[in-house]
């Protein structure tokens, strides 16, 4: 489940259903064991600063929809990477803005694996699972990246490592 | 040049797929080395063929945790060494990476990666594939990257 991926969140309203539904840990392989919470102990206080702006936007407008939010993290022209998605916090907006808002939790969830800033830029790693194409009895993990620069407090550019979602995906 | 303003024109439109080449956090000679680390294996072993330096860069207990790829450095060497042709290792990438970010033990890379376009087979498009790493004790302890058993296909 990409739950944190911009563009899946924008579109893939199965996905949410599915969501809902826990699964047992993926712990069937030890050989691919889950990753452990981590984060650099090499951040300074503003590098810090900015891994929570990105947590905080990812919980508030990402994982709670507040699309009205937005504004507040995103700069009007901001970069997007994702190939799904365009550029600009308006076009991001009408893309997040099809599923309802939802009460905003205190805590990410989920949260990411591996998180840290370094510079403008903040990275956090997500740890997601499925069942085994070949032992549907079975569980595995695998992650997604996103990558955010920020300036002055707001997030300017993104990158993920989705791909492009056929025509008509999500629906 | 008209494709070029195409080009141009379109990435306005559809986001932006490609960066310059950047550095971040590279300065102090810490941050150096660790990434000396990473490259070892990123560059030298999978770029220029040279798997026998694996036991030399990557700790006994290198955590895989990209699920295609055999658990643990044996299993990564089993996986990669027979496909490998080695060449004289040179300082630069053979595909460079647009985005490298270390911060304390961790060594993020970005590359450019060309894609199928799902939409037409005959197109192709630009996305981001990351690798990332934990470096201790002189070694590369574990890695990360966006590998998946399941294809990427309508809702994934």
């Amino acid at each position: 489940m990409k739950l944190s991926k911009f563009s899946l969140i924008a579109g893939a309203l199965t996905l949410a259903a599915f969501a809902a539904i826990p699964l047992p840990a993926a712990d069937d392989d030890p050989t691919h064991p889950a990753t452990k919470v981590q984060t650099s102990d090499a951040m300074t206080g503003a590098e810090k600063k900015e891994v929570r702006t990105a947590e905080d936007f990812w919980r508030e407008v990402i994982q709670a929809h507040h699309v009205d939010l937005a504004k507040k993290y995103l700069t009007a022209d901001f970069a997007e990477h994702n190939p799904n998605m365009e550029s600009g916090l308006v076009n991001f907006q009408k893309a997040m803005g099809t599923q309802p808002p939802k009460a905003i939790a205190k805590t990410l969830d989920p949260a990411p694996v591996v998180s840290f800033a370094r510079g403008d830029y903040v990275v956090l790693v997500w740890q997601h699972q499925d069942k085994e194409p070949k032992d549907p009895s079975k569980m595995y993990y695998w992650n997604s990246f996103d990558v955010l620069k920020m300036q002055n407090g707001k997030i300017v550019e993104h990158w993920d490592s989705d791909y492009k979602n056929p025509p008509q995906a999500g629906k | 040049m008209k494709r070029f303003w195409i080009a141009l024109i379109a990435m306005s439109f559809i986001g932006v797929t490609m960066i310059a080449q950047v550095s971040i956090g590279t300065d102090s000679a810490k941050d150096k080395e660790t990434l000396e680390i990473a490259k070892k294996e990123f560059k030298d072993l999978l770029q220029y063929g040279h798997i026998e330096m694996a036991s030399q860069w990557m700790a006994p207990t290198y955590i895989q945790h990209n699920p295609n790829v055999p658990g643990s450095r044996d299993g990564f060497i089993e996986n990669f060494g027979p496909r490998m042709h080695p060449e004289p290792i040179k300082e630069e990438w053979k595909r460079p990476p647009t985005l490298v970010i270390v911060s304390g033990p961790y060594v993020l890379l970005m590359t450019d990666q060309k894609a199928k376009d799902p939409a037409d087979p005959n197109k192709q498009y630009t996305r981001d594939h990351f690798d990332m790493v934990r470096v201790g004790d002189g070694k590369i302890q574990e890695h990360w990257d966006e590998a998946d058993k399941i294809p990427h296909g309508p809702g994934r």
